[in-house]
């Protein structure tokens, strides 16, 4: 089993680097439907099979809420550049995720705030997590995919 | 974990020329700083086809967001220090029982932010219609700075 060598303080792109010559990717076969604007159709997010290595081996990636700080900063109207990019290399790197856990983050780190926080609020889903294979197996009609209303949430 | 090379500098065997008649030694030193910071932060090669949408080939790159047909987001890993970053594209055809050329190119308004970067293949067919195509392979490469 590969060993995640000690990398707090190692700039993400280098352990990036390390991951790319020492982990196998990991095709993932979940994706992750979501609608952010009734005017459009759903958007589907695949997984990188390298970050998903990452994740998989942990020691490697930040913590998500390291993205979200991030994020307030180029939220900012005086955005120019970032000045906290040391928050992804000095942050403590998370452990091991099991696959689902990482589609979590993924979620987290990827999806819009306004719909991951609120995914099964309103009259219906905006969010759902799937296999492949349950997407269509054609794009002749991709502008016009939606979530299916018959879904229900989760209880 | 493999072994370090720390250097400032990376010089080949200095050549010589003539050029003109006249002897021109040719300089082959240039400092590692502008390797790294001229190689690419990111790439992501994108097949965006019927049934079996996924990344193929990366470095750098958490997701890509399938947005609709030929529009997609490259979301990173590791974000760019600002939105300044240049990118190179391109696109393969997905037949060849026409002439139509494919492009990947972005309108004024798709994100472009710090960690993610949205974009949209076009194609024009021999009679001169555009409109949005899903590609079999669509690459992009990010080159700036790294956050």
């Amino acid at each position: 089993m590969t060993v995640t060598p000690q990398f707090q303080g190692t700039h993400l792109f280098d352990r990036l680097c390390w991951a790319k010559e020492n982990l196998e990717p990991h095709q993932s076969d979940y994706r992750v439907v979501y609608e952010n604007s009734v005017d459009e159709c759903a958007k589907i997010l695949v997984p990188d099979p390298n970050w998903m290595a990452c994740a998989l081996q942990g020691g490697i990636l930040p913590p998500v809420e390291v993205y979200h700080e991030l994020a307030k900063d180029e939220a900012q109207p005086d955005f120019t550049k970032h000045t906290r990019g040391y928050l992804l290399h000095e942050t403590q790197p998370i452990g091991s995720m099991t696959e689902e856990e990482a589609i979590e983050y993924l979620i987290k780190k990827d999806c819009p705030e306004s719909v991951w926080k609120t995914y099964n609020e309103g009259n219906r889903l905006k969010m759902v997590i799937c296999k492949k294979e349950q997407l269509p197996q054609t794009r002749e009609w991709r502008n016009s995919w939606k979530i299916s209303d018959d879904l229900q949430v989760a209880a | 974990m493999a072994g370090k090379i720390i250097a400032d500098q990376i010089e080949g065997t200095t050549t010589t020329e003539t050029v003109s008649g006249v002897s021109v030694t040719i300089p082959n030193v240039i400092d590692t700083k502008f390797v790294v910071n001229g190689s690419a932060k990111a790439h992501a090669n994108y097949k965006q086809t019927s049934g079996s949408e996924s990344v193929v080939g990366s470095f750098n790159v958490s997701s890509v967001t399938d947005v609709s047909g030929g529009k997609f987001t490259v979301n990173f890993t590791s974000a760019m220090s600002n939105t300044n970053y240049a990118i190179a594209t391109y696109a393969r055809r997905d037949n060849d029982t026409d002439s139509s050329a494919h492009a990947i190119t972005s309108n004024s308004t798709d994100t472009k932010t710090a960690s993610a970067c949205k974009f949209k293949t076009m194609y024009q067919d021999n009679g001169g219609n555009m409109g949005l195509a899903d590609s079999p392979e669509s690459g992009t490469h990010f080159m700036g700075d790294l956050a």
